[in-house]
């Protein structure tokens, strides 16, 4: 057995490696964007494109992953580096794009800590958009990059970053695996008490119905189709090279279809209990204000921060609906930002062979400061706005796209089926391939229409300046230094080569 | 709530949380 094989960190048990994986999966867009996405695609109807996008594109990729990480025991560099030496950029590509995400992750953790506590004491009065906006973030004027730092940001930003350090610091098995263990029961639990409460608001049953109701003309709408297919590919953590993460430190007799389909599963059951709860909210909010749910509902920090406000503010349990429903976005937050920076960590540790702390320590530290900078000032709303939409079009989308591809043509995926075939009860067939080739078209197409919409008119009416440093000038940036980084040699290179050791003998 | 929506919601709920139960009886032993 190799050296990498010997060290290299495992989860104790497949029920920690399943917990950490949903933790992952399970984050702010299960609640603040599933239930929406539902309703404006054909609400009812909107099951038919989601479930072909799950079994066609979500578990098939989530296996592919799995596979990666499993079968070359590494991070994404690594592991890619395994494949084929060309490959290692595709890595590194998926390690820049969590180093992007993480920073402003953070910070939506941060506020939805601080709105915990606002929740409990009715910090925004009548009129949570303005205090959101202008007491809470302090929101500069137009669109300008200043260090003006707002306390009230900048404190919850540090402390979620000294927990990711010290969750992160303790390891795979003590540190991600526990907390996993701990938040997903909890978040579960949290989030089906106020499911209950919305439910028995009144109101409750207007939204539901509004979400509910299905509407089969959009199914031919090819733009509802696309955004199931992003739902399911954003909302499984797939193609961010966190599965790969995960799965490199599975024992190597691990199940990795039927565990798949476990994560796959869970993580659409806790979409369609927050497309409930959101929904039921909605409906008591519009009934409370004499509108039409059409007019209340929203998505995204509109739906977190100003009309779930807007709703505890009126409903009764108001405080106790508030303490449930920001309490589940922080811990789902939290599993999901320790994925995040995990990927990052065993990149370094691989490229490097850092120890544990060391590497933990010199990638959270930076990126907390990167982070406090950017977006503990009253300019950081804009720049996150940016940066999101740029990095999950050109780092997620982009790089799953052509590393998907890259396999195909480099004729790797039956190695990878029979390597999952070879420890897995459950077993993929050839059609497995005919849905990895599908969905790198269906990347493909939401990389295009994505790129065509960014270069015809600029992207919600941002200055020039301002898209060129923080969409496209960090996106080609991510290419450049990816690169750049797989041009490094390697410290103490292992030679692990699994494809050469077992070339011919999957079983 | 109209019969529809209730309908798909009980659809929407059989077929993701049941996949959900089935794939955990579906298991096999470690």
């Amino acid at each position: 057995m190799s050296d990498s094989q010997t060290k290299r960190e495992t989860f104790a048990s497949r029920r920690a490696f399943m917990f950490a994986a949903i933790g992952s999966a399970v984050g702010l867009g299960n609640i603040w964007r599933f239930p929406y996405i539902a309703y404006e695609n054909g609400g009812g109807a909107f099951i038919i494109p989601y479930l072909i996008a799950l079994l066609t594109a979500g578990i098939p990729l989530l296996f592919l992953d799995y596979a990666i990480g499993h079968r070359y025991r590494g991070s994404p560099p690594l592991a890619f580096r395994r494949i084929a030496r060309w490959m290692e950029p595709f890595g590194w590509w998926n390690v820049l794009a969590n180093v992007i995400i993480c920073i402003y992750y953070a910070v939506i953790i941060g506020w939805a800590a601080s709105y915990t506590y606002y929740s409990l004491v009715g910090a925004w009065g009548a009129d949570p958009q303005t205090f959101f906006f202008k007491d809470y973030l302090q929101m500069a004027d137009g669109v300008d990059v200043g260090f003006s730092f707002v306390g009230k940001v900048l404190g919850p930003l540090i402390g979620v970053w000294l927990f990711t350090l010290l969750i992160l610091s303790l390891g795979v098995q003590k540190g991600v695996a526990r907390a996993s263990s701990f938040f997903m029961p909890l978040l579960v639990a949290m989030f089906l008490v106020m499911v209950v409460i919305a439910l028995t608001l009144p109101g409750a049953a207007k939204g539901l119905d509004a979400l509910f109701t299905p509407d089969w003309s959009k199914l031919s709408n090819p733009s509802v189709w696309v955004a199931a297919y992003g739902q399911i590919f954003f909302s499984l953590s797939i193609c961010f090279g966190i599965m790969i993460t995960y799965s490199s430190y599975l024992k190597p007799k691990t199940d990795l279809s039927s565990t798949g389909l476990v994560v796959g599963f869970a993580n659409c059951s806790f979409e369609v209990l927050a497309g409930i709860g959101v929904f039921a909210a909605l409906g008591f909010m519009a009934m409370a204000a004499g509108k039409e749910v059409s007019e209340v509902a929203s998505s995204g920090i509109g739906l977190a921060f100003i009309a779930f406000p807007t709703i505890i503010n009126q409903a009764p349990f108001g405080p106790l609906i508030g303490l449930l429903f920001f309490g589940s976005l922080v811990f789902a937050g939290v599993t999901s930002m320790i994925s995040i920076v995990e990927v990052i960590i065993a990149a370094v540790q691989d490229k490097l062979r850092f120890g544990r702390i060391t590497a933990t320590f010199i990638v959270c530290l930076p990126m907390a400061v990167v982070s406090a900078l950017l977006f503990g000032t009253t300019t950081g709303l804009p720049v996150l706005d940016v940066m999101d939409k740029f990095i999950n079009t050109y780092g997620i989308v982009a790089a799953g796209f052509l590393y998907v591809f890259a396999l195909i043509v480099a004729r790797k995926l039956p190695i990878l089926r029979n390597h999952i075939n070879a420890v897995s009860s459950f077993k993929i067939g050839v059609v497995w391939y005919v849905f990895v080739a599908a969905t790198v078209g269906m990347l493909g197409y939401m990389l295009f229409q994505d790129t065509q919409t960014l270069l015809a008119k600029n992207y919600e009416d941002y200055p020039d300046w301002f898209l060129n440093r923080f969409g496209w000038g960090m996106a080609v940036s991510l290419i450049v230094v990816s690169l750049l980084l797989s041009l490094l040699p390697w410290r103490m290179e292992s030679k692990f080569n699994p494809d050469a050791v077992h070339k011919g003998d999957h079983s | 709530m109209s019969t529809a929506a209730i309908i798909m919601m009980l659809i929407m709920i059989v077929i993701i949380w049941g996949g959900f139960i089935v794939s955990i009886l579906r298991l096999p032993k470690e």
